[in-house]
């Protein structure tokens, strides 16, 4: 199978089975870039993670990086599109039914569903970064710190996450 | 769903979509309730609530799901594909950008790689904030849990794939939650 067919068909999967955004394909996308692929390794993964934190719109826009390192810009650009694509597609189904679908019981047969699954792959992508994080003392000190900001003083996320990172990095520029 | 109810002039709904495809640091949708229902009231507050539980329940990633309901509401089919296009580019190319950067030998420089540490870090205990206030504003039945539990348990510690756990427990979930006569939706 070519490199940008395989980059295709990874991603479609992942994305047409994605419940609850980009931290619940986590733990998918470390399987099959690292463990099935060997596209990047753990520490690879893991910096595409931090990557995409610094990047506007769609969560698991990481997916570009496994896509470049593979076949280059053609390889990205196949992630991206068979990431959004075919879920953009479900999409539109949905909205040009919603109106059927809104007074339709199964409305609530998909959300009693859905909800629940979304909210266990979510469990699974946050147990796959922490098990990551805690197994180094600062990353653990930084999560620590970042969680009791978040939820104590319901700062803005984004100024968490940036601070985590430019202090880290700041620390190793303090001599001794 | 009926013709969009207010249509907005193209080029304004293109632009707002740029800018917020090109400011919304993490993706997430209250950016999107920030500049079409605060600010300017193309949407209500319940349609943003019907575009965010479509989002939700179509795989993939959120923000672009409901990119294509706020198009279709706002602009027509004819605003869906430049909506998608608009949302995700500036994020394309920022992770492109960020990846060629990371791959010229930026990520040896251990302040670097020390930042992409403290990012993750920080990222993860976003991740765990986020699900506990979802968890906590969403309390699951007795199934919902055991779906949850096993959904975790499969693609967590159980490294199992999305492929295995999630189509069988969606036939699962959606064959305890199918509607019944006498059950309230």
């Amino acid at each position: 199978m070519s490199d940008l067919l395989l980059i295709a068909v990874v991603y479609v999967r992942i994305g047409l089975l994605a419940f609850g955004g980009g931290t619940a394909v986590l733990p998918e996308m470390q399987r099959q870039v690292v463990l099935e692929q060997g596209w990047l390794t753990e520490r690879e993964f893991l910096d595409s993670y931090a990557l995409g934190l610094l990047t506007p719109g769609p969560g698991m826009l990481m997916a570009l990086f496994a896509g470049y390192r593979v076949a280059g810009l053609p390889g990205a650009l196949t992630a991206l599109a068979a990431l959004i694509l075919p879920s953009a597609l479900l999409s539109a189904v949905a909205v040009a039914r919603w109106d059927a679908l809104h007074r339709s019981p199964w409305l609530a047969t998909l959300q009693r569903t859905f909800g629940p699954l979304a909210l266990g792959l979510i469990a699974a992508g946050t147990y796959t970064l922490l098990t990551s994080v805690l197994s180094n003392f600062l990353s653990a000190l930084v999560a620590g710190a970042g969680f009791w900001l978040l939820w104590r003083w319901r700062l803005h996320p984004a100024l968490v996450i940036l601070a985590g990172g430019v202090m880290t990095g700041a620390l190793t520029l303090v001599p001794g | 769903m009926p013709e969009a109810s207010r249509r907005v002039p193209l080029a304004e709904l293109f632009l707002v979509f740029a800018a917020v495809g090109l400011t919304s640091l993490g993706g997430r949708l209250a950016y999107y309730h920030d500049a079409l229902v605060a600010k300017r009231r193309w949407l209500t507050d319940q349609e943003f609530l019907d575009g965010s539980a479509l989002s939700n329940f179509v795989p993939g990633p959120i923000f672009a799901n409901f990119t294509v309901y706020a198009a279709r509401r706002l602009g027509g089919w004819r605003a869906v594909a430049p909506g998608i296009v608009l949302c995700a580019l500036p994020g394309a190319v920022a992770m492109l950008l960020l990846t060629i950067a990371y791959d010229s030998g930026l990520s040896r420089a251990p302040a670097v790689a020390a930042g992409l540490g403290g990012l993750t870090a920080a990222g993860a205990a976003f991740s765990a904030v986020t699900w506990l206030r979802l968890a906590i504003a969403n309390p699951l039945g007795r199934s919902g849990a055991v779906l949850a539990t096993l959904a975790f348990l499969g693609l967590g510690p159980l490294h199992l794939s999305l492929i295995v756990v999630v189509p069988p427990l969606a036939l699962i979930g959606i064959w305890i939650n199918r509607p019944r006569p006498g059950r309230t939706p």
